[in-house]
């Protein structure tokens, strides 16, 4: 391991002021100005007011005597449930005196609900639904006690034998983090793969100064030259973004959740970013242009993967945005933020492997053919 | 391997550099013995930089053979590298590192580390008269201390073989004496020292054997008064080096652009 010369290379890197400056603040910036114009569009899918409700029930249904107790939720979550015993649940919303009704009988329960009360319908679906199931839980438990003699009193034995079956309808939402902790995480993403142009500093001083000669007429080993390009890119890239996510965490509390799974997605996403910049710096062989390729490329990934907008209200079909590695970048950390987990964290990490995959043989190659094309 | 008693430290034979077809180096051959300092001279384009970049590897020959310590540079360019310190005419420095970063950087790569790596960076920059500014910013330093760092940046880890390319371009006269003194030390110290420079009077004070490059070809080589006597019968004459460079490679200028050479 050529760890002299990874210090230095790192020196040169964590020097260049002007980069530095840039992968500390921009993020922080961009963070701050895209969380803010996108707040109320990210926060209002959340936000719903209060609503009417409205339900009947057979005389004699098993769940009458709780309909009290689900009121009781009910207005604990901002939403008035009345009992309409006569009701017809078309006319009542047709005449908007509820947003939502409920028929209940022993076998069934039937939501009423228009176009525009979707949301409110799908709370209620939820609340009512939980609620029901549990008393179902209990009464099979009651019944199963009965039989084994091992059954205390507990008021619901007049309801043995006669439960109804719900239908329980899970609804596949997942929880939608706040415009802060979306762009806090995603901008965080975006700016790692900047991370490559950290190699600017010490390539074009080497091509600046024919450091490069110097090197060439060493006897150090062409693979030791390419880990003083990758491994100090790589730390450059985590200590500059690291200060980036720390100040953003400190400014506006982003909530990053699983952090031993964000922090692995972010070191492979630095490694992935360092090896690519590599690729691009041999290929383009001109600092200049290498940057303008390496922005155009990030920017095209993070158009598609969804750094510009949220993902939520995606303009961009899936099957382009699956072209980029930012989408599932995106999403997993997302997700890891919200949830914990992601299902993305799978393709995220076969992307993510495959650009350091390929990018280091690439490299290597080059690496190679670069010294022995400038002894021709 | 198979080490053999060596007193020629640098061995030519036939060496030829083609760029489009055109011999920019023409079978030339020739000897360097252990202790010389040898000056190469010739007129821009004359082939010596070409030459001494493919003894240090950084052009691969056309045609010919290169020996340094009796090892062939086409079979061991390692253990050939290990030995060989290149003092380039550019100023190859980082700007941004301090002084003792960039002889540490460059003298890492030849495998040195730890403590060994420490005092051979003290020493080196002792060497150059540089320790008490070793703490310096190198894009600070003046033309004369970056020649100097520059130097010290290339014998970090004790070379046999020193090949100077024009090491005084652009310096002040204290400077240069300097570093005409600390080549004359290096070579007392047992290092052979190849040393190319369009300045005659440092050739002439330096060097033991001189050859004359033009066109691609040595056209002559040998102490200095075996090469006024190439030029002149006179034994009293006075020629100086000058003049009989002159007189062997003509006063036609020799412009060239880059990439013709």
């Amino acid at each position: 391991m050529p760890l002299i010369l990874i210090k230095n290379n790192l020196k040169l890197m964590l020097r260049s002021k002007g980069i530095l400056l840039m992968m500390c603040i921009m993020p922080v910036i961009t963070i701050a100005l895209l969380s803010t114009a996108f707040h109320d569009l990210l926060n209002s899918s959340f936000k719903l007011n209060g609503f009417k409700a409205g339900y009947n029930i057979n005389e004699g249904s098993i769940y009458g005597e709780y309909m009290d107790e689900i009121t009781a939720i009910c207005k604990d979550n901002d939403i008035i449930l009345n009992a309409y015993p006569d009701g017809d649940g078309e006319e009542l919303l047709k005449s908007k005196t509820v947003d939502v009704f409920l028929e209940i009988d022993d076998k069934t329960c039937t939501i009423y609900k228009s176009e525009s009360n979707l949301a409110e319908a799908t709370i209620l679906e939820s609340i009512v639904t939980g609620f029901f199931t549990e008393i179902n839980e209990n009464i099979t438990m009651m019944n199963y006690q009965m039989e084994n003699g091992s059954y205390s009193n507990s008021g619901l034995e007049e309801n043995a034998g006669n439960i109804a079956t719900f239908q329980t309808i899970r609804l596949a939402t997942d929880p939608i983090p706040d415009s802060k902790d979306y762009y806090g995480i995603i901008e965080i993403v975006y700016f790692m793969w900047c991370g490559m142009v950290s190699l600017a500093s010490v390539i074009s001083s080497e091509k600046k100064n024919h450091i490069d000669e110097r090197i060439r007429i060493s006897p150090i080993i062409k693979i030791k030259t390419y880990m003083g390009y990758l491994f100090p890119c790589v730390l450059a890239t985590l200590v500059e973004v690291g200060i980036a996510l720390l100040l953003s965490i400190s400014l506006f509390h982003i909530h990053w959740g699983n952090i031993p799974g964000s922090f692995g997605i972010l070191l492979l996403l630095s490694i992935a970013a360092s090896s690519l910049g590599i690729v691009l710096f041999y290929i383009c062989n001109n600092t200049a242009i290498t940057i303008v390729v390496g922005w155009v490329l990030i920017f095209a990934m993070g158009f598609l993967g969804g750094s510009f907008q949220t993902y939520m209200y995606s303009t961009i079909p899936d099957s382009l945005a699956m072209l980029s590695p930012q989408y599932f970048i995106n999403r997993t950390l997302v997700e890891f933020s919200t949830k914990g987990n992601s299902t993305y964290a799978l393709p995220c990490v076969i992307w993510l492997g495959a650009i350091i995959a390929v990018s280091i043989t690439i490299g290597l190659f080059l690496t190679d053919r670069k010294g022995r094309r400038r002894a021709e | 391997m198979e080490t053999i008693k060596i007193e020629t430290v640098l061995k030519l034979e036939g060496l030829t550099k083609k760029y489009d077809n055109q011999e920019v180096v023409d079978h030339i051959s020739l000897e360097i013995k252990k202790g010389e300092i040898f000056g190469l001279l010739g007129p821009n384009g004359a082939g010596k930089s070409t030459t001494m970049n493919m003894v240090c590897s950084l052009v691969k020959p056309s045609s010919g053979n290169i020996q340094v310590f009796g090892y062939d540079l086409s079979r061991n360019p390692k253990e050939i590298k290990q030995k060989l310190g290149y003092i380039p005419q550019e100023l190859a420095l980082h700007g941004n590192l301090k002084a003792w970063e960039n002889v540490e950087l460059f003298t890492s790569l030849y495998g040195l580390k730890g403590t060994k790596l420490k005092e051979a960076v003290q020493e080196s920059l002792e060497f150059v008269g540089l320790a008490d500014k070793k703490n310096g910013m190198t894009r600070t330093f003046s033309g004369g201390m970056k020649r100097r760092l520059n130097i010290a940046c290339a014998i970090g880890h004790k070379p046999e073989l020193l090949i100077f390319d024009e090491p005084t371009v652009g310096i002040d006269p204290q400077s240069r004496n300097f570093i005409m003194e600390k080549i004359r030390y290096a070579n007392q110290q047992g290092a052979t020292i190849i040393y190319t420079s369009h300045y005659m009077e440092e050739i002439e004070a330096l060097c033991s054997r001189i050859a004359i490059m033009d066109n691609g070809k040595i056209i002559a080589i040998g102490t200095k008064e075996e090469l006024v006597g190439m030029v002149t019968s006179d034994p009293e004459s006075n020629m100086t080096l000058e003049q009989v460079f002159l007189t062997l490679t003509g006063k036609k200028l020799r412009d060239y652009a880059e990439g013709e050479m």
